[in-house]
């Protein structure tokens, strides 16, 4: 009797600790990422600076990356990784190119290679503390606003070292709510194009680890893309495009190396997973904006998509590489399909990404015949660092008669959807 | 004989357990996200007033027809200033995976006839009624089956396109709220997180405090304004601009922001419009912190600088003494909202740049949407 109880027993635990472990597989595959609520690691899909306005016909662009951290009761480090995406000429690594007609040599051209380099820095963040900076000039010692060892309860905003400096018993001094040991440096080459990965890190133990505290998932961060037309033969001389950044949560769990953080996966996952399939709403491009134009002198738009990697190997500076499928639907449910490989950064007109005469794209109006569109954006591929895909776009329109000046841009988010499949091999990003 | 029973037993008890675990972890709770498709869908900014106009997006992410119930709710001051909360629904049908869109102000007919590559050609997805110059106000999606009840496919997704003033551009994602697998055959819309996703108890809002000047305008366009010499008032950057015995006075360009708020307790049933107050701590990059506070009646844009808190020291008044500022918004009374910030940046010329933003959401708060019937 007593041994048929105990078999019916340990058989119901086996049972029960089988659905504890499905529990944790299928918590740890759903994709959370996010671009608007906090979370443990930001990435910033596009920064762009061109302070002469040297690949947009004259008119600079500069980049302001907000970071906040939303923390109430501790301080956060961000630690940064610029991506630079740019491309340079073979002839003359110094000279950056968009396509071999910028690297002239001898009679001819030489080849534009793609890049992919890397600098990291780290930031510290007081509690709630928002902080901003300008791609092109970062923020160096001197520049962050509470760069004293302490600040004062009381009165506010006084730095100090000791609790007389704040007048105690009224105030007393909070050593260690400081921005020192912090550094931005400016993105490395002006032009520049790539992006900005940050991951939130505890400062309070020593050293440092990826946070997987209960008061991890505190960072916010936005980014806004400035473009300053020359005025007055443009219309709208101040283009102001601004998105969220996008946003990994952290599971709580830290498993495996500290410089390995598995974004999604089976089991251990560090952090939730990047979307199965990200969605991109959109017009078509050459479609005719239907707002500010006459017929005379119509508008047109065009959009722009940047896609990133989730995962990256910053410590054997090997880059992310998925491959894109993207699957478009007009309005009348006509279905489309194309793919591209994303190389660590991939940015282009929508008309572009399947062929280099944008008329002809299956994402020009002129194709699809009607002005929205949907697409839908899966990664696929076997890179080590995984197949995640995460991105934002761009709106534009340009003034179809009038020397195609553009005349309004907007960036937004993408929308995501689903997890993915068991089995899916989980993204990597590997810190230096 | 009954110890094998028996262990079968607690085998089969063992696996009912699992079933439940796992059961448990995939059904999460509903959400809402700016960047997830879901069943009900609220687009807090919907502006034609002459000099804006809106174009609107919906998706049907989804493999199966999708039957939709739209709201324009007019939130324009009437008489006294109080919001004419005036609603206006209309009914969508959307194939699977279709996008549309139509124009605020020309709303979309429904005619199979329209010309390959036209501004109405698509699979017309309904009647869209337009919109009359002055309005601004909001736009609320919510999925329905064939009984006219609402249903939770969770695969709404929306997007806004903001016009003007002149050929400036802002576009925003549309909050999606998922629903629940227990939706009730009824017109009251519970926002509980079991139903609905729950609204956000708090939203967080980056910004530059109201009235500073941009430094990218200042340094690379138009900051300054002449003045003395042949052309006093005119738009410069340097007082060789300006003429003999002219100079450029800078630092004449501004950035302002302007919030967006819609009540989450929306009653389209009875017309009773919902009044909310909003609360505002502000943190500046030195922490420091200010608060604030203003009432929403329906539906309400305004400019963050109203309240000293967010606005800069550069202002009369302003309290905000550095470049950048955090806001965390929370609604102490009148329930949950939902909102979005859109930013100007103007240079000395008086030309601007636009863009908007969803704010971050925390936590959830109950509400309730109560569909007007049909009949």
């Amino acid at each position: 009797m007593v041994k048929t109880a105990r078999a019916a027993s340990m058989a119901a635990l086996v049972g029960l600790v089988a659905g504890a472990a499905l529990f944790g597989v299928v918590s740890s595959a759903r994709a959370v990422s996010t671009s608007d609520k906090p979370a443990a690691i930001l990435v910033w899909p596009k920064i762009v600076v061109d302070t002469l306005g040297q690949f947009n016909d004259g008119a600079p662009q500069e980049t302001l990356i907000q970071l906040s951290n939303t923390a109430t009761a501790n301080r956060k480090m961000a630690y940064c990784f610029y991506v630079n995406a740019n491309n340079h000429c073979q002839h003359n690594p110094a000279v950056v190119c968009e396509d071999a007609f910028d690297c002239p040599s001898g009679a001819g051209f030489s080849p534009c290679i793609p890049g992919w380099s890397e600098i990291d820095f780290q930031i510290l963040l007081t509690l709630d503390q928002p902080i901003a900076w300008y791609a092109s000039e970062g923020l160096q010692r001197g520049d962050f606003p509470i760069e004293g060892p302490g600040l004062c309860t009381t009165p506010p905003g006084r730095l100090c070292t000791r609790d007389q400096d704040c007048g105690f018993p009224s105030g007393r001094c909070q050593l260690g709510q400081t921005n020192l040991g912090s550094g931005i440096p400016p993105v490395p080459e002006d032009p520049f194009r790539g992006s900005l990965k940050c991951i939130q890190f505890d400062p309070d133990v020593n050293p440092a680890v990826p946070d997987q505290s209960p008061t991890t998932n505190s960072l916010k961060g936005e980014a806004t893309i400035m473009t300053i037309e020359e005025f007055p033969e443009s219309d709208d001389p101040v283009l102001i495009e601004k998105y969220n950044a996008v946003g990994l949560r952290a599971t709580g769990v830290s498993s495996g190396p500290l410089n390995e953080l598995q974004i999604g996966g089976d089991a251990g996952a560090e952090y939730f997973a990047c979307p199965n399939t990200l969605i991109l709403d959109h017009f078509f491009d050459f479609s005719v904006d239907p707002i500010s134009t006459t017929t005379t002198d119509p508008n047109i738009f065009f959009s722009d998509l940047t896609l990133v990697p989730c995962g990256d190997d910053f410590l054997r500076q090997i880059p992310g590489r998925v491959t894109a499928q993207f699957l478009v639907f007009n309005e009348f449910e006509q279905r489309f399909s194309t793919s591209r490989t994303v190389d660590c950064f991939y940015e282009s007109l929508l008309s572009n990404i399947d062929t280099s005469n944008n008329e002809r794209s299956i994402f020009s109006a002129l194709v699809s015949g009607t002005i929205a569109g949907q697409t839908r954006i899966r990664g696929v591929g076997s890179a080590a660092t995984g197949r995640g895909l995460l991105g934002v776009a761009r709106l534009g329109s340009i003034q179809l008669f009038d020397d195609g000046d553009q005349v309004g841009a907007a960036a937004y988010n993408l929308h995501q959807q689903g997890n993915p499949p068991p089995g899916t091999p989980p993204d990597v990003i590997v810190l230096p | 004989m009954g110890t094998i029973q028996r262990t079968h037993a607690g085998w089969m008890l063992g696996a009912l357990g699992a079933c439940v675990l796992v059961a448990s972890a995939s059904y999460a709770q509903p959400q809402i996200a700016t960047e997830r498709p879901g069943s009900l869908l609220m687009f807090p900014k919907v502006v034609r007033d002459g000099t804006r106009d809106t174009v609107l997006q919906i998706t049907n992410t989804g493999n199966m027809p999708n039957h939709v119930r739209c709201f324009y709710l007019d939130g324009a001051p009437g008489f006294g200033g109080v919001p004419v909360w005036t609603v206006r629904d209309f009914e969508l049908d959307l194939t699977r995976q279709q996008p549309t869109h139509w124009r605020a102000s020309q709303g979309r007919k429904v005619d199979q006839k329209s010309d390959f590559g036209s501004e109405e050609a698509g699979l017309d997805p309904g009647l869209v009624p337009s919109l009359p110059v002055g309005f601004t106000g909001a736009l609320v999606c919510a999925e329905i089956g064939t009984d006219g009840f609402p249903v939770a496919l969770n695969a709404l997704k929306g997007e806004a396109t903001i016009e003007g003033p002149g050929v400036n551009e802002s576009k925003y994602n549309a909050l999606a709220l998922q629903g629940g697998t227990t939706i009730s055959d009824d017109n009251v819309l519970d926002l509980n997180g079991t139903e609905y996703a729950a609204c956000p108890a708090a939203s967080h809002l980056n910004f530059i405090p109201d009235g500073a000047n941009d430094p990218v305008i200042e340094e690379l366009g138009f900051d300054g304004i002449c003045t003395g010499g042949p052309t006093p008032g005119l738009p410069c950057f340097t007082s060789g601009q300006c003429g003999l015995g002219g100079s450029c006075t800078t630092g004449e360009t501004n950035v302002t922001t302007a919030l967006t708020v819609l009540p989450c307790n929306l009653d389209f049933q009875n017309g009773i419009p919902s009044r909310i107050t909003l609360q505002f701590e502000v943190h500046d990059e030195f922490e420091v912190m200010f608060s604030g506070s203003t009432q929403v009646d329906c539906w309400r844009s305004f400019n963050i600088g109203i309240l000293s808190s967010l606005r800069s020291n550069l202002q009369p008044f302003g309290a905000i003494t550095t470049q950048y500022a955090t806001a965390r918004i929370t609604s102490s009374s009148g329930g949950p909202f939902v909102a979005v910030a859109e930013s100007f940046h103007t240079d000395s010329a008086g030309n601007t740049g636009s863009a908007a933003v969803n704010l971050h959401m925390e936590g959830t708060s109950n509400a309730r949407v109560i569909l007007s019937d049909t009949f």
